[in-house]
């Protein structure tokens, strides 16, 4: 698929190494990506480390679809990143993750089943764990394992629907990642089996009823 | 046979704090007057041990112990590991190095933990906005898997959190 990217406050030689990279590329991404100098395109990557506030890319935002935040101010907006100085894996890893967290807002408009399979790349912070009950179990199988949501759901006893719908808020914050599905051996512990009913009472004495 | 939970971590880290937010029985403690270079940011430390309890509803009954910080009391560390069901490890990421400090804590209880599982609180972490990512890299370079979260040992609902996630990790492969 055709794709349009536009580079906004880049620096003459960062849009030079970007276009540069991304032409060298364009055998190794699965759409072929475009560069504009003018008009409105799908993708803006927006070099925040230019600018003390946050007017560029709210600004670029309503006229593009995604926007990636290039440098390496911190933002807290969920924005994908790509971190300076410019690399071609980051590049590369970068218009990966376009593509998951894309999968990512379709799958919260289109609730299938979908036979994607997920990695958690980081623990979620408290506010998400506290909002998701089961989210600890979740991600104890997912940190240590690629994994679909409906062998979750099966390994967890929690319902499909919540472990879809706590996926999208980690695909969509960055902690999960989309990985190509892979034979899994994940189950709960046996050689602590003696030990379930009591973590089963502690898990339901601080909130966690699943 | 006693069913516990080790709470480890730098003196003044908030391990007493933490026993405090998730007892259901006044914790008991050995603090003592803090009389060396601690005395800067504490009236008092932990010499012995602390332990609070958690009371399921058929009254089993889950102990949970706070290793004294300083390291010159070290030799209770084994004394209280021994037996854990698990380890949260709190890192203060206001100290020189937070890391360091984090290597040091998995590296004494290194065989504890393999036979169980452990968690890393990060406390003071908006002191430090590097220190969740220098932490998973550390992580990561180590290749060790074990939940990192910020918290604050004040904050019941944080210190649930941890205990949930230790809990979710004992239960899974």
């Amino acid at each position: 698929m055709n794709r349009t990217i536009k580079l906004c406050g880049f620096s003459k030689n960062d849009e030079l190494v970007f276009t540069s990279l991304l032409s060298l590329l364009s055998n190794k991404t699965e759409d072929h990506w475009a560069v504009i100098s003018s008009g409105n395109a799908q993708v803006s990557v927006v070099d925040v480390d230019n600018f003390t506030d946050d007017k560029l890319i709210t600004a670029v935002e309503p006229n593009c679809d995604r926007v990636i935040a290039y440098g390496n101010r911190r933002l807290n907006n969920g924005y994908l990143t790509l971190a300076k100085p410019l690399r071609a894996a980051s590049i590369l890893k970068c218009l990966a993750d376009l593509e998951v967290t894309s999968s990512a807002h379709e799958f919260a408009e289109d609730h299938r089943a979908v036979e994607y399979a997920y990695h958690l790349r980081r623990w979620p912070p408290i506010d998400v764990m506290a909002e998701f009950p089961g989210a600890a179990r979740i991600c104890a199988l997912l940190i240590k394992q690629v994994i679909t949501a409906e062998h979750l759901s099966d390994l967890t006893g929690i319902e499909l629907d919540k472990i879809k719908s706590f996926i999208g808020v980690g695909l969509a914050d960055g902690f999960l990642v989309l990985k190509e599905r892979t034979q899994t051996t994940t189950s709960m512990k046996r050689d602590k089996g003696h030990l379930q009913p009591l973590f089963a009472k502690l898990r339901l004495k601080f909130g966690a009823k699943a | 046979m006693e069913l516990k939970i080790v709470i480890t971590g730098t003196a003044a880290v908030g391990k007493t704090t933490a026993i405090q937010s998730i007892s259901d029985r006044p914790p008991v403690t050995t603090d003592q007057a803090a009389t060396d270079g601690l005395a800067i940011v504490k009236d008092t430390t932990t010499v012995a041990f602390d332990f609070g309890e958690i009371v399921l509803p058929d009254e089993t009954i889950v102990r949970v112990y706070g290793t004294p910080g300083q390291e010159r009391f070290r030799h209770m560390w084994e004394i209280i590991a021994e037996g854990a069901l698990g380890f949260i490890i709190l890192v203060d990421a206001s100290r020189d190095e937070p890391v360091v400090d984090l290597d040091m804590y998995l590296a004494n209880f290194q065989k504890n933990i393999a036979e169980s599982s452990a968690v890393v609180g990060v406390t003071r972490s908006e002191q430090n906005p590097n220190v969740m990512n220098e932490i998973y890299q550390y992580l990561e370079n180590q290749q060790l898997i074990y939940p990192v979260m910020a918290v604050d040992p004040r904050e019941k609902t944080d210190m649930k959190q941890l205990l949930l996630s230790l809990i979710a990790m004992l239960e899974c492969y």
